[in-house]
């Protein structure tokens, strides 16, 4: 999997993960439901890398996924991991320790 | 590796595991492809338990393994069991073992919305296939149910893992937790989706013991045996004491061994069969361990190895014992002809005896065995573990060919029936009494042989003497009423009570 650049930055300030477990129902819904949190309060400052633990488990192995869908912060530290497919913002940003400048409400993700 | 399909009815098979006793319990072993679950208390062995089944599928019958944690990190299990003798890390380094880790990961902060275990199935069928794994050990279901808090989603999880392991076609066990010893199966009520096959290790105190047992609850489809077997975790790992599963197996041999008196060998219609049990039993001071002592003589005499375990006097106090009838014990200890081993019986649990002995039988290879005395161990168990223990010993000695000379002191000076007596009369092959009897003023010695397995023997009461040459039989002596159960005394004299 190449990370995929949101926006131009090279040297993005936040680094993240998404570990999905094949083209499912599941993995879309919580890729979309995290795109959608990120473009909200972090544009142009991350780039998300979704990795599949179907078609790549030695990589699950090596980052110890158990659960998926798993996002995980890597940069910057601490690492933090939040599970499910995304569907309270709150806790996803809470979860992975991201204060937003952008902190305006929305609606809550959408859980279908 | 087959996909064992809804149409395929071959008959489950039985894998073995390399367990001492399991097999046994088991008739034959874990059921192969299927998912066996492993429940228990907090330190009932469980991981203990499954690390050794890995360990040995992998070192006695290269069958490669994945090790799943959800509890301990690998790391901590590999060390754990360094004491063991066993080295996960090399066979990990030899590709023969994967380690996947899902404990407890505390940079998991949140969860929101549904999820599943994706993640954990993916490497388990990644591992097997990268070791080519045979076996998969899960440990410990109840820890993920501490880590993620929809315990429906992994219910229906876990049922997941059981399918994909058997469409992996692999061998499984799962363990899981219980929190009393007696109450529910499981905690989570894991045991509704597997369904195949339940054992139960439970630990209780006994008499100030750690008693450990282990149980079959269930194996679907085959045979095995119920009831609860004791087992011991000690340095070589775990090891099963099958007690009442073990076959009494009647006696086999007709070739007779020598008491090491010819008087005794007279009564007894020409000595002893080479693979009986016998009992003797009497008071305090009433020749017992003269006759060990001259049944070790003729062993040693004869250039067999003969095992001596004390238990009631020390090593001192058995050689000097041994000296004063003119048998010098330390010699044929230091010729190798003889094993003395006393401990006291508080020492360990039964279980821990009757492991110590079989050890030292494996080891020493005795053709013949003393136990002195066998009722000293009736003080540190309840009746029914005494009796397994019993079963236990008699049935692996009986296997074994040793032919063993087991004493038991009765309880008053007089005799009359002990514990050991009541629970040992049914498994022995010979039972010799010998009681102080009253005669006028004086007190005698007498014996009388009150079972000869497989032999004619004589049935009256003999007097007996012992001097500084040994046991001498005399004369019958007559009119000697309740030598079984009450005062022995004579007719001719003032009853004594």
């Amino acid at each position: 999997m190449s990370p995929e650049l949101e926006g131009v930055r090279s040297d993005p300030d936040y680094r993240f993960a998404l570990y999905i477990a094949g083209d499912t129902d599941l993995s879309r819904r919580a890729e979309a439901n995290l795109r959608r949190i990120f473009e909200n309060c972090l544009p142009r400052q991350y780039v998300l890398e979704v990795i599949d633990v179907v078609i790549n488990p030695r990589l699950a192995m090596q980052d110890r996924v158990t659960i998926t869908p798993m996002a995980v912060k890597l940069h910057p530290e601490p690492i933090r991991k939040v599970i499910g497919d995304f569907t309270d913002r709150c806790k996803v940003l809470s979860g992975l320790g991201i204060e937003t400048v952008h902190g305006q409400d929305e609606n809550q993700e959408s859980s279908r | 590796m087959t996909n064992q399909e809804f149409g395929d009815l071959l008959p489950l098979e039985k894998i073995p595991t390399g367990i001492e006793g399991f097999e046994h319990i088991s008739l034959g072993g874990l059921v192969e492809g299927r998912t066996t679950l492993l429940v228990g208390t907090s330190g009932s062995g469980k991981t203990v338990f499954t690390v050794e089944l890995l360990f040995r599928a992998i070192t006695q019958f290269s069958r490669p393994g994945v090790f799943v944690t959800f509890e301990e990190r690998p790391v901590d299990i590999v060390r754990n069991v360094r004491r063991l003798g066993w080295n996960l890390g090399e066979l990990v380094e030899q590709g023969k073992l994967a380690f996947i880790d899902g404990s407890f990961d505390r940079s998991i902060t949140a969860e929101t919305g549904t999820y599943d275990l994706s993640g954990i199935i993916s490497q388990i069928s990644y591992a097997v296939k990268t070791v080519g794994a045979k076996l998969v050990i899960l440990d410990s279901l109840g820890a993920l149910f501490h880590q993620y808090s929809d315990p429906a989603i992994l219910r229906r999880e876990i049922f997941r893992i059981t399918d994909v392991l058997q469409s992996l076609g692999v061998t499984s066990v799962m363990t899981s937790e219980r929190l009393e010893e007696f109450g529910p199966i499981s905690r989570h009520g894991i045991e509704e989706f597997v369904t195949d096959c339940v054992i139960v290790l439970r630990h209780v105190l006994d008499e100030e013991h750690v008693r450990r047992t282990i149980q079959i609850h269930k194996m679907r489809g085959t045979l095995h045996h119920d009831g609860q077997f004791p087992f011991l975790i000690d340095d070589r790992g775990v090891s099963i004491l099958p007690l009442s599963a073990m076959e009494l197996k009647q006696l086999s041999s007709s070739e007779r061994i020598s008491f090491g008196n010819v008087d005794l060998d007279g009564m007894a219609g020409g000595g002893l069969f080479r693979d009986s049990i016998i009992l003797v039993s009497g008071p305090t001071g009433g020749g017992k361990t003269l006759m060990c002592a001259t049944f070790v003589a003729e062993s040693c005499r004869k250039g067999e190895r003969v095992l001596l375990l004390g238990y009631e006097e020390s090593r001192e106090q058995l050689l000097r014992n041994a000296q004063s009838w003119g048998v010098d014990f330390d010699k044929w200890e230091k010729q190798g002809l003889l094993r003395m081993v006393c401990q006291y019986p508080e020492a360990q649990g039964l279980e821990g005896h009757l492991l110590s002995i079989r050890r030292e039988i494996e080891s020493f290879k005795p053709r013949r065995m003393v136990m002195d005395s066998v009722s000293a161990l009736e003080r540190i168990a309840n009746l029914r573990v005494f009796r397994e223990f019993l079963i236990g010993l008699t049935s692996y000695v009986k296997q074994e060919q040793v032919c063993t000379l087991l004493t038991c002191t009765t309880p008053e000076l007089s005799g009359g029936e002990s514990i050991t007596e009541s629970h040992i009369s049914t498994i022995t092959d010979a039972i010799i009494l010998l009681r102080y009897v009253m005669i006028d003023t004086s007190l005698r010695r007498g014996m009388i042989i009150i079972k000869m397995r497989g032999s004619q023997h004589a049935k009256d009461i003999r007097e007996f003497t012992i001097d500084n040459q040994g046991l001498h039989v005399g004369r019958p002596l007559s009119n000697i009423h309740d030598i079984l159960s009450g005062i022995p005394s004579a007719t001719s004299a003032v009853p004594s009570s």
